[in-house]
């Protein structure tokens, strides 16, 4: 099928559409721009795919660039830190072998990098626990596998199963920040409070939040995600120039299932 | 894109200076996220692109070879990696209309004029191949040379899917009336 017959039937020959969109572009020589303004003189149809394509080209040139999430730079740098942790940049005789790195970035369900490979890791395990609760052993191991070293360092947990809401809520630091690493399953609405006022800290982002169901509210101190089913996703914090250790109280953290509290707790950045 | 600038960051990168691969993401950071945006028209997906392809780049930053312009490699490592994506998609869950849509979150809502979004509706209907040119083109300012050299494609070839790309996003744009002359077929 030849290009002209794909982008639809046109009055204009394609020798004066391959001078116009040329003209556009500004790659015409001197003799070329004088044929092309001849043509453009003696043909009304030239002239009004002359101006449409002008329009067009103008508008996209135009179209404003997007403002990357806000977690973002901070995400990536943090992955890209713990990667190097892993695997030191200065090539060595492993340099080409495919790693535990390589594997997961080049498989199917690496949507979301590590965050959702946990979530994986997480998912199998709960559909081999059918409905029943997350048990301390399932979550251990959960991440224990994959995560063992990309997780960060552990500095608080907390874990509840109740007959509408199991969870589990991991403190962690990593890379010079702080994460909540939260495990969710429901079959209804959950809501996780996470209240980090006076603490010397502000919210870096959020990553591995199902984007169809999950939404996201900061303020002042508060970060307030919604969700519902499964879900496994990081808080990122980070702490500000005025974080003073000796000032610390504890991270509060609440989860609503359909609007009901169904648990509390404190969670302590241990020095 | 400046050549010399980036041979230098990537040679610090090389030997794990933090400070230039921070000063590498920060330089490349927005044009990579909008590149894959406007190649997947979804927030999310050009975000987790953008993670990837810096863990990719910072994995095989030793293997680069700096005969090749830095902004070529990143952006064809970009390319691939919104393609992939693409594919993906397409294989795991087919998206309905409205989860395909570029406007689905309340910030794209109030982000774009009309026409901004009709444009970014008809640049989405292209397929992969003509999508690719245009984006590079026209939102990441590159000449035919530097498509040709990130998309590893003869410049023959990208002025062609680019002129075919052009037209159907103008047919598709004035049958939707965004340009005043539908009284002409074209």
């Amino acid at each position: 099928m030849s290009e002209h017959t794909r982008t639809g039937q046109s009055p204009v020959d394609q020798h004066s559409l391959n001078l116009l969109n040329r003209g556009i572009d500004g790659e015409l020589s001197t003799a070329e721009r004088a044929e092309l303004d001849e043509l453009l003189s003696k043909s009304a149809d030239l002239r009004v795919v002359s101006e449409a394509l002008k329009s067009l080209t103008s508008t996209l040139d135009g179209l404003p660039e997007r403002e990357p999430p806000e977690y973002l730079h901070n995400v990536i740098m943090s992955r890209v830190l713990a990667s190097q942790e892993q695997a030191p940049l200065a090539k060595s005789s492993e340099s080409n072998k495919p790693g535990l790195f390589s594997a997961w970035l080049s498989a199917p369900w690496a949507r979301t990098g590590l965050a959702v490979a946990a979530g994986l890791v997480l998912t199998v395990g709960i559909y081999r626990t059918g409905s029943e609760n997350l048990s301390p052993e399932d979550t251990s191991s959960m991440t224990g596998t994959i995560m063992k070293d990309l997780k960060g360092t552990l500095l608080d947990s907390t874990q509840f199963n109740t007959k509408w809401m199991n969870g589990k809520a991991d403190l962690l630091r990593k890379s010079g920040f702080l994460l909540v690493d939260v495990y969710l399953k429901s079959d209804g609405q959950t809501v996780t409070n996470l209240d980090f006022s006076g603490q010397g800290l502000e919210y870096a982002g959020i990553n591995g939040l199902q984007g169809q169901t999950g939404d996201v509210v900061t303020e002042n101190g508060l970060v307030s995600v919604s969700s519902s089913g499964q879900q496994h996703y990081e808080l990122w914090l980070k702490h500000t120039a005025d974080f003073q250790v000796d000032s610390q109280t504890p991270l509060r953290l609440e989860f609503f299932a359909n609007d009901v509290l169904v648990h509390e707790a404190e969670l302590v950045e241990t020095q | 894109m400046h050549k010399d600038k980036d041979a230098a960051l990537v040679h610090d990168c090389v030997r794990g200076d933090r400070t230039a691969m921070t000063q590498l993401v920060n330089q490349y950071e927005r044009p990579v996220f909008n590149a894959a945006y406007r190649i997947l028209g979804n927030t999310d997906d050009a975000a987790d692109v953008t993670q990837t392809v810096f863990l990719k780049v910072f994995e095989h930053i030793a293997d680069y070879d700096p005969k090749f312009r830095f902004f070529s490699w990143i952006y064809r490592i970009s390319i691939n990696e919104a393609l992939s994506q693409v594919k993906k998609r397409r294989h795991q869950e087919p998206l309905a209309d409205s989860q395909a849509s570029p406007w689905r979150s309340p910030e794209e809502h109030l982000e774009s004029k009309k026409l901004c979004n009709r444009v970014q509706g008809a640049l989405m209907e292209l397929n992969e191949d003509y999508r690719t040119v245009v984006v590079l083109k026209h939102m990441s300012g590159c000449s035919y040379r530097q498509i040709s050299e990130i998309l590893q494609i003869p410049e023959k070839t990208v002025k062609s899917r680019l002129y075919s790309a052009r037209q159907l996003m103008k047919n598709s744009l004035q049958a939707t009336g965004s340009y005043g002359d539908t009284g002409r077929q074209s």
